[in-house]
């Protein structure tokens, strides 16, 4: 249809707002509160425009194109009007700078105020140079305020994880809030009372943590002022580039842009323009790469453990030793352990170092157990997102949603918010669960019969108690079905057999699959390198028939296991309990460039953006330098030489797991000795041997390592307090944890969260025994 | 135009109402045209003149003659023999005792005179809590007729000819809205009745929520037949409990009968009704906010377009009338959009019901035909100001309206021309203000409130409202400055044109209504720093007349302070620095002391005028 | 309460006019007392309390006692309509339950209207 703007004739083929139209043909009209993605919201009233034949002077975000309209944006009155508006916005956010004449020569030399705490003027703000407020004020050419300040005087909320709220910034846009509601689907932001105490944020003054916020960051990144601002950058300023990458932290491996500046790694953001883009990023993607890559505690010298203890070493001496220390040894006495998060390449090259350096067949990742070889060949059957999207039923199972997936959790709450019925199995409650039509909390102690029975129901069309018959029902109403499973399921004792009878049903439902893998490149790592499953590597260690250890990027054991020489090559150090012998810096992700693929082996690749920090280097080039010391000369490690590693066929080489690792465990029911269940959640937030909860303190706060998690109401019934030292015991273990109380686990389940790899409690779930516990030495993770 | 040589009153007292005389006069019209006699009998309705007991009666001037307990089939006989012919009918005569009874006729009282009952027909004889004497005052009568002889397009035709406008203030023609929403697809639709009444002194819809509930039902049921609804709310503040509880009764007992719920009078048509209790704010009178609040959302206004009819309640086509919209329906259907729209003027047809309140003498609720002047409501109904003051100003339309000066209360009230005025109908409220109330301070009172009750969305409203009020105490206190008033009516002037909902537009009314009609007293504030209504604080102070003061000290025992001093016998004394103007030893000279005017209240500078 | 159909509201319609009319039905007069939340401001309850029990004491049953909603004229409240069948209705302004009780004496027992206490008589004005 055709229309007119300021006397241009414009075409458009679509219904769009005259703002888009505008905005579409280089017209500005200024605006604050409009957002591409959003609906029209006509809060901040800048785009008012004059359209012939309707009275007033409606917004152009709100009006729609219509044939034969005649706009005009710009008069003197509209402009009056606008400035008039802009004033009384600035009447109360803190303006010093932004009428200030002599603002263009302190902008340059007054960059680092920032640290006062307060903001009173532009030069202060986390958004110095990247606000859209300053750029309406500049168009309005507006050079003073003729209304008296109203400063709101708010406490800057800081008690959140990863950004700050200073709400004396904020412009009641209400970007946020709307994000989060449309984009997100989260609905944690609201406008709270009304009138001039009107104030955005999460209901009655909660925190967003308390409101069970999920820290996508959409609404940081779509804020226009600096209320809302990253504590990790607030200080960097305006980034000097984005860059396009990818997120190492699971197999999801979302698209990201990396924000730089001075060569360094400020942020990362979702693509597409920052300051718009919501995004699909969860909160590790949006929020801990940066922290991670430059995080102080990084390895950044090669180590060597002396007598007395830790000393530095040169690149040399650390070279000459390990390659000593390995043609010391017999390749069936040798064992490597690989982090699921390496690139491909990184994987291709320590397949290299080890058939033709080490001459070893041990090779395996930590989290290659049984459970999860039985999780990763349901894995294969993943569909895609805009498959599950259109599912008419979806039912996940065991997916602890918060912190987890973005992409998945938010196909599951569009697909639910259009239509699909939805039933949560879970332990625990996030923002996908508003939109559940069932919710079922399977009992921990038998979940194997739980599932057993749920097949067996499905299978014959009815049966079971009120939760399965309901399901059943679910399931059967809907004209197709996905189940998303949670990799949570794989770390449990009885998981082989849980995961039949899910296979099971989704066989006898005709229905699809989506299971996430929760590490960088695990598919990656499989199609390079001939894994063994790690029970098997364990069990060789423990009987004594090993006697070097090398482990890159990985975290196998909590305790220095009996071998006589332990290598370790990571970006951070491994843990002190390990007291491996030497350590080898290395680069991470945003240092090497590298190919990440998915379940099915469809890759994604990342450049290089950084310079690994001090002695680090790439993996590839340690194994160059160690082979060479160790005489393989031949043996360069290029790019070239390991690019002929890749498989040009991608297939998951997965081990087989009959009479392997031992005999299988199965859980014990409580009894009045050990009543209560304790479900183990290994954090699988890690980067290479590290968990995230170590690293960067915001995921400390969602995700506290080395606790007891439950429901405020089981504590309260069982005199415990947020805090409180707990004693768990289990038929042969005795161990006391910190208590943290979290909402939104359901009564009834009780978490340890831990990064250690075994069961800490024998199996898992496991029958336990709570009571209050004293001050202890605490040698456990 | 010749004279008619007949004038045949037929009493529309309630009384004579109820016992039909309205068919009594349909039979008379139609009998008369029926005979010819149209050019020399006119036939009008009166008041009551007392003879309730003996009703209908019918007079017939100029012969004096009283007609008794006529019956629609009397008539016939009635026009040939007396009209026609000329002889009075003996056996239907009546003659009113000699004893004419003091006490004044209801008819007399300029209150009750003045004013034409349609809403509130049943006001002061209907026992709201039972459904049977509201169908014995032809209640739901009209609904009978709209299921039985007319269809749904018929129903809305009727509204639109009738021209009734949407009584909550917007008035936009209500037979438009219904044609929309009757017109809009789906099967789904929904009415609301907004009973959300948040101005501060309007109480109309109060009033006929819990004096005549099923006057409200009645339309609304009427409503959906016509438009093809099958749920309607009825959000009612919940500051109205009294009105709720009614209403719960009144839903209840139309259930029973089934005139409300399924199967309705056996036509098979279902509508049923919800109260959705409010929940304290003011915004929520404006429709969209109003709809988000009956959705469980937070009550805040949203752009339009798409309006409510095309897109309402949860997405569907909604009608949304006001209280007194949804009352005058009953009415219109069964006397006829003609007879509706022979009240009123041009553009404005029916009548009003206006809460009359402030500085006026007879404080009450006044239905009157749209049209009649404000000075014939204000000082013939209304009773005028009290003794000894003036009228200085009228504010209708609640915090949304403006102040109407002296110089124009012989405006009709229509909807146009009290928007050409700068001022708005609203919703009914009508504040009456004598020479003791300060302008400025009016603006400052009704600003106060909309600021109060601004949702907070856009910027204009919630800032610039905030910073008009700011300007506003600034003055009051005795800081005006030149300039100030410039700055306040831009600012006044883009809250108005840029706000996103009617609350923000029409807020600055007040300021903009005083600042036309009493720019005077702005300027007086400001530059000479009075007040010559004696209001504002800062700039008023106390003193005692020492010629008239017998020092008898009533005024000292009440001053709160010890302000005022003084021996006994001798003239007092107010010390201003202690004085916090609270009047109370004015009042108290006035009504209960020796000497009754020996304190006096004066602004500021006349003081240093005089000196 | 049986579901109505068409053609029973006349009924009730003519069964109500007889008995609320006071012509035909066995009642000496009616007192409305007039209660909207104005005139509960001002004291209703206790002038319908007062009225009930002064009929009760001066052992009257057949006078109707029934209350309605607001009469419009909030000044004046609280305020009570008497009316004697035969005669108009007489409506009483700025009533305490003490004022209430001698005009029931005055006016329903002794036929009188008490001038001091009335507003007016008769009927408003329909169209």
């Amino acid at each position: 249809m055709k229309l007119t703007i300021d006397k241009r004739q414009i075409e458009v083929n679509e219904e769009m707002t005259i703002l888009d139209a505008a905005e579409k043909n280089d017209i500005y009209i200024p605006h604050l509160c409009a957002h591409p993605d959003l609906t029209s919201y006509g809060g901040c009233r800048l785009c008012i425009v004059e359209i012939e034949g309707m009275k007033g002077y409606p917004t152009a975000c709100t009006a729609k194109v219509a044939e034969g309209m005649n706009v005009t944006t710009k008069t003197d009155i509209i402009q009056d009007m606008r400035r008039e508006i802009i004033q009384l916005i600035l009447s109360e956010h803190p303006s010093g700078c932004l009428i200030c004449e002599e603002k263009e020569q302190c902008a340059g030399t007054m960059e680092s105020i920032r640290k006062v705490g307060v903001t009173t003027g532009c030069r202060w703000c986390p958004k110095d140079g990247d606000c859209e407020l300053s750029r309406v004020v500049t168009y309005l050419e507006i050079d003073s305020i003729k209304f008296p300040v109203y400063f709101h005087d708010f406490d800057v909320e800081k008690y959140d994880p990863f950004f700050d709220r200073d709400y004396n910034l904020c412009i009641y846009c209400a970007r946020c809030v709307r994000i989060c509601e449309e984009h997100r689907k989260s609905f944690i932001l609201g406008l709270n009372r009304r009138g001039k105490n009107t104030t955005v944020g999460p209901a009655f003054h909660n925190t967003h943590l308390e409101a069970e916020c999920e820290f996508c960051g959409a609404c940081v990144s779509v804020c226009p002022t600096g209320a809302l601002a990253e504590k990790n950058r607030k200080w960097a300023g305006v980034p000097s580039s984005y860059v396009p990458s990818i997120c190492p932290f699971c197999g999801m491996n979302c698209d990201t842009q990396i924000a730089l500046k001075k060569k360094k790694i400020i942020g990362t953001f979702p693509p597409g323009d920052p300051h718009q883009s919501g995004g699909e990023l969860c909160v590790k993607g949006r929020f801990c790469l940066s922290e991670t890559v430059n995080h102080p505690g990084r390895l950044l010298e090669p180590h060597f453990r002396f007598f007395e203890g830790y000393g530095i070493v040169s690149r040399e001496d650390a070279v000459k030793k390990a390659a000593e220390r390995l043609n010391a040894v017999d390749g069936k006495r040798a064992a490597l352990y690989l982090s699921p998060g390496l690139t491909m390449e990184e994987a291709a090259a320590a397949n290299l170092f080890a058939s033709r350096v080490m001459n070893t067949p041990n090779i395996t990742t930590s989290i290659l157990d049984r459970g999860l070889v039985r999780y990763l060949a349901l894995a294969q059957k993943s569909v895609s997102l805009e498959e599950l999207e259109d599912s008419g039923a979806i039912v996940t199972v065991l997916l602890k949603g918060n912190y987890n997936y973005g992409p998945l959790t938010l196909a599951v709450k569009r697909a639910a918010d259009s239509g699909a019925s939805f039933c949560e199995i879970g332990w625990t409650r996030d923002t996908m669960s508003r939109f559940t039509d069932l919710s079922i909390v399977p009992p921990a102690a038998k979940a194997k019969q739980f599932f057993r029975n749920l097949s067996s129901a499905v299978e014959k069309g009815k049966g079971g108690s009120g939760d399965i018959a309901a399901l059943v029902k679910m399931i059967a109403d809907a004209p197709s079905v996905t189940f998303v499973l949670g990799p949570q399921i794989a770390d449990m004792t009885e998981a082989p057999e849980i995961l039949d009878s899910i296979d099971r049903i989704v066989e006898l439902t005709a229905g699809k699959v989506f299971a996430p893998l929760p590490w960088g490149n695990l598919p990656g790592l499989l199609a390079v390198t001939p894994v063994k499953l790690v029970e098997e590597i364990n069990q060789l260690v423990q009987e004594k028939k090993i006697d070097l250890l090398y482990i890159v990027g990985d975290a196998p054991f909590e305790t220095r296991p009996p071998v006589d020489f332990i290598i370790h090559q990571g970006s951070f150090p491994p843990p002190s309990q390990l007291n491996a012998d030497l350590l080898l810096p290395a680069a991470t992700w945003g240092e090497i460039p590298g190919t990440y693929a998915d379940i099915h082996g469809s890759r994604k690749t990342v450049e290089a953006v950084v310079e690994p920090p001090g002695m680090a280097q790439t993996n590839p080039d340690i194994f160059r330098d160690i082979a060479g010391a160790m005489g393989k000369k031949n043996l360069e490690f290029t790019p070239k030489e390991i690019s002929r590693e890749l498989p040009k066929n991608f297939s998951l080489k997965l081990p087989g797991t009959d009479g392997k690792g031992g005999k299988a465990k199965k859980v014990s029911p409580p009894d009045s000795f050990f009543p209560h269940i304790l479900i183990q959640e290994r954090t699988p937030h890690a980067v290479h041997n590290v968990s995230l909860s170590s690293v960067v303190p915001g995921m400390a706060e969602l995700v506290p390592e080395g606790t007891l998690v439950m429901n405020p109401e089981d504590a309260a019934r069982m005199g415990f307090k947020d805090g409180d030292p707990v004693l768990i015991e289990s038929d042969g273990t005795k161990k006391t944890y910190p208590l943290k109380l979290q909402d939104f686990i359901f009564p009834g389940v009780f978490f340890l969260l831990t990064h250690a790899r075994s069961h800490v409690f024998g199996t898992n779930p496991s029958p336990v025994h709570l009571s209050p516990g004293g001050l202890e030495r605490r040698n456990h993770v | 135009m010749k004279e008619h040589r007949l004038h045949v009153l037929v009493c529309a007292g309630t009384g004579c109402v109820a016992c039909r005389s309205f068919e009594i006069r349909e039979e008379l019209e139609q009998e008369i045209i029926r005979q010819g006699l149209q050019e020399e009998v006119n036939v009008v309705t009166t008041g009551c003149r007392g003879l309730c007991e003996k009703g209908p009666i019918v007079i017939v001037q100029p012969d004096g003659i009283f007609y008794r307990q006529l019956t629609a089939k009397d008539i016939p006989h009635l026009v040939t023999e007396h009209l026609l012919k000329g002889r009075p009918v003996k056996k239907f005569i009546y003659v009113p005792s000699k004893k004419e009874s003091p006490i004044p006729k209801m008819m007399d009282i300029g209150f009750f005179k003045h004013q034409r009952l349609v809403v509130l027909r049943n006001r002061g004889r209907l026992d709201p809590e039972s459904i049977d004497e509201y169908i014995g005052f032809d209640g739901y009568r009209a609904l009978e007729k709209v299921l039985t002889q007319m269809t749904p397009p018929q129903v809305v035709e009727e509204i639109k000819s009738s021209g009734l406008r949407g009584r909550g203030g917007g008035g936009f023609p209500t037979g438009i809205k219904w044609d929309v929403c009757a017109r809009a697809p789906g099967q789904i639709k929904y009415l609301v009745c907004n009973g959300d009444e948040g101005d501060p002194g309007a109480f109309m819809d109060r009033s006929v929520l819990e004096a005549d509930p099923h006057a409200v039902l009645e339309g609304m049921v009427i409503g959906a037949v016509a438009m093809g609804a099958h749920k309607g709310y009825i959000y009612v503040r919940s500051e109205y409990p009294l009105a709720i509880k009614r209403l719960e009764i009144a839903i209840r007992q139309a259930e029973a009968y089934g005139l409300l719920g399924e199967n309705i009078l056996g036509t098979g048509f279902n509508f049923s009704i919800e109260v959705y209790p409010g929940a304290g704010a003011f915004v929520c009178g404006e429709e969209t906010a109003l709809l988000a609040s009956l959705e469980g959302k937070v009550g805040r206004p949203r752009p339009r377009p798409p309006y409510p009819a095309e897109k309402g309640l949860w997405e569907k086509p909604t009608c949304i009338n006001n209280v007194e919209t949804w009352a005058n329906v009953p009415q219109i259907i069964l006397k006829g959009s003609g007879w509706y729209s022979s009240i009123g003027t041009e553009t404005s047809k029916g009548t009003k019901i206006f809460s009359l309140v402030g500085k006026i003498n007879n404080t009450g609720l006044v239905e009157v035909p749209m049209g009649i002047t404000l000075r014939e409501i204000i000082f013939d109904i209304g009773g005028g100001v009290g003794k000894g003051k003036t009228f200085k100003a009228v504010q209708t339309g609640g915090p949304s309206g403006g102040c109407i000066p002296e110089s124009l209360l012989d405006l009709p009230i229509d909807y146009d021309s009290l928007t050409k005025a700068g001022s708005i109908m609203g919703s009914g409220g009508m504040i009456v203000m004598d020479n003791d109330t300060c302008m400025v301070d009016v603006a400052r009172y009704f600003l106060n409130f909309t600021v109060e009750e601004s949702c907070g969305k856009c910027n204009p409203c919630r800032v610039g409202t905030r910073h008009m009020v700011q300007i506003l105490e600034k003055i009051c206190e005795g800081n005006g400055e030149p300039g100030d008033l410039e700055k306040l009516e831009f600012l006044a002037r883009t809250v108005q044109s840029t706000s996103l909902c009617g609350l923000g537009k029409t807020a600055p009314n007040p300021v903009l209504t005083t600042l036309k009609y009493f720019r005077d007293e702005y300027e007086a504030h400001i530059h000479d720093k009075r007040c010559d209504a004696l209001i504002c604080k800062a700039l008023i102070s106390y003193r005692v007349l020492p010629e008239k003061c017998t020092g008898c000290q009533r005024c000292v025992s009440v001053c709160p302070t010890g302000a005022i001093t003084g021996p006994r016998s001798q003239a007092h004394n107010v010390d201003l620095s202690k004085c916090i103007k609270c009047r109370a030893c004015y009042e108290i000279c006035r009504f209960d002391a020796i000497a009754g005017d020996a304190i006096r209240i004066e602004t500021t500078r006349e003081e240093e005028e005089e000196a | 309460m049986a579901k109505l159909k068409i053609g029973d509201l006349e009924k009730i319609r003519e069964k109500v006019r007889k008995t609320a009319g006071l012509r035909q039905g066995k009642s000496r007069g009616k007192v409305t007392v007039h209660m909207g939340t104005c005139g509960i401001a001002a004291g209703a309850r206790g002038i319908l309390t007062a009225v009930m029990d002064q009929l009760e004491a001066s052992e009257i049953k057949d006078v109707i006692v029934a209350t309605s909603g607001c009469a419009g004229l909030c000044s004046r409240e609280p305020m009570a309509t008497v009316e004697i069948t035969g005669n108009p209705p007489v409506k009483y302004v700025d009533l305490t339950p003490e004022k209430i009780r001698k005009i029931l004496d005055e006016h329903i027992v002794n036929g009188n209207i008490v001038e001091k206490n009335a507003l007016a008589i008769g009927s408003e004005r329909t169209y």
